[in-house]
């Protein structure tokens, strides 16, 4: 798994913030390149959909380009960028009739079965888990993306999404039932 | 503790964010009912196996696709910065001076007028400054006090004033 988006504050240079800021196009290229893995994996997580996972990242570092100048130096620069992507991710609305064009995702090798069959089964599984994720509620998938998936703490959480420790815990608590009696059903059908 | 309060914080536990007292409380109850823990089981492995379900990676046209949305890139400017012309309540302002004092002292400051508006260009009131400066050094060396005198001049007394000011700035 890349690294998740507060990890990548590690060595981040303030004075590339800044040539950000300035406009400057190679400085903002290098911050993308920095920040291109964890957004694109969030903004998967929120639409289940590689073709719209592009499509919001792409408009996840507009926002990041026109917005930047307004981030002061102060805080978390990963912090910053987390709420102002999970704020495009849940006002992302799908463009409709797309046909989506998978490419392959990569397996971790011990759960790579040779079998073609048990393959696309497994890849059903994976389907169906992401899409249960997305088809959360808004207000528990920003959290339980944001925790169970993207390990954030309950505090890091709350900061990024406006709450307290205490919706958070409970969010999570319930996001969990949720998904559970999702899965529990497809598993049926 | 109760079932429905152990099952209250089995995702909290799942996130490791209870306190050592809550983990010992929670544990003590799962070992002793096996309700709970089945529940408890089935969340963690349904995590665990939601952790583990591979995302695919950021697909290399994404950068291209967003140079192309990006706005133009300006030219480099060589305009002046805003900053460099100063509005009348900025020129106050600058100067330490109430908008009446300003008004009446106009016709001994260096300004320019556009579109019915005054103006000042802050480089010229700091050359400004500095000749008023020179021209009354020892009056603003001894301070305030005496440019408000007989020998000194209201432009004096503002050339002191302004000096003092930004100094204190500083």
């Amino acid at each position: 798994m890349t690294p998740k988006l507060s990890e990548q504050d590690n060595g981040i240079d303030l004075s590339l913030i800044r040539a950000c800021q300035r406009g400057e196009r190679a400085a903002f290229h290098d911050l993308f390149l920095r920040f291109r893995d964890p957004v694109f994996r969030l903004a998967f997580r929120f639409t289940a959909q590689e073709a719209d996972a592009e499509d919001l990242a792409q408009e996840i570092f507009l926002r990041v380009f026109e917005r930047i100048g307004t981030f002061r130096c102060e805080s978390s620069f990963s912090t910053w960028l987390y709420r102002l992507a999970v704020n495009q991710c849940l006002n992302y609305r799908r463009r409709p009739c797309r046909v989506e064009f998978r490419e392959a995702v990569p397996e971790e090798p011990s759960r790579c079965s040779g079998d073609p069959l048990e393959r696309s089964v497994q890849r059903e599984q994976q389907d169906r888990i992401h899409q249960a994720v997305a088809d959360l509620p808004e207000g528990l998938k920003a959290v339980f993306i944001l925790v169970a998936l993207e390990e954030h703490t309950y505090a890091e959480a709350a900061e990024t999404l406006d709450l307290t420790v205490e919706a958070v815990r409970m969010r999570m608590s319930r996001a969990r039932r949720e998904l559970r009696e999702r899965l529990k059903e497809g598993e049926m059908r | 503790m109760t079932c429905s309060e152990c099952l209250e914080r089995l995702s909290a536990l799942i996130d490791r964010e209870l306190s050592e007292e809550e983990v010992r409380t929670v544990s003590d109850h799962l070992d002793g009912c096996p309700a709970c823990c089945r529940e408890f089981a089935l969340l963690f492995c349904a995590d665990a196996e939601m952790k583990q379900v591979p995302v695919p990676p950021a697909p290399d046209r994404l950068w291209p696709r967003l140079e192309n949305a990006l706005p133009p890139a300006s030219a480099p400017a060589q305009r002046i910065p805003l900053a460099d012309v100063l509005t009348f309540e900025e020129a106050a302002h600058f100067l330490r001076l109430s908008a009446e004092e300003l008004r009446n002292s106009l016709n001994a400051l260096p300004h320019f007028v556009i579109a019915g508006q005054v103006r000042f260009r802050k480089a010229s009131l700091d050359a400004w400054i500095e000749g008023q400066e020179q021209a009354a050094a020892p009056m603003i060396e001894s301070g305030v006090s005496q440019a408000t005198g007989t020998t000194g001049t209201v432009v004096d007394f503002m050339a002191a004033r302004a000096r003092m000011n930004r100094r204190g700035r500083i």
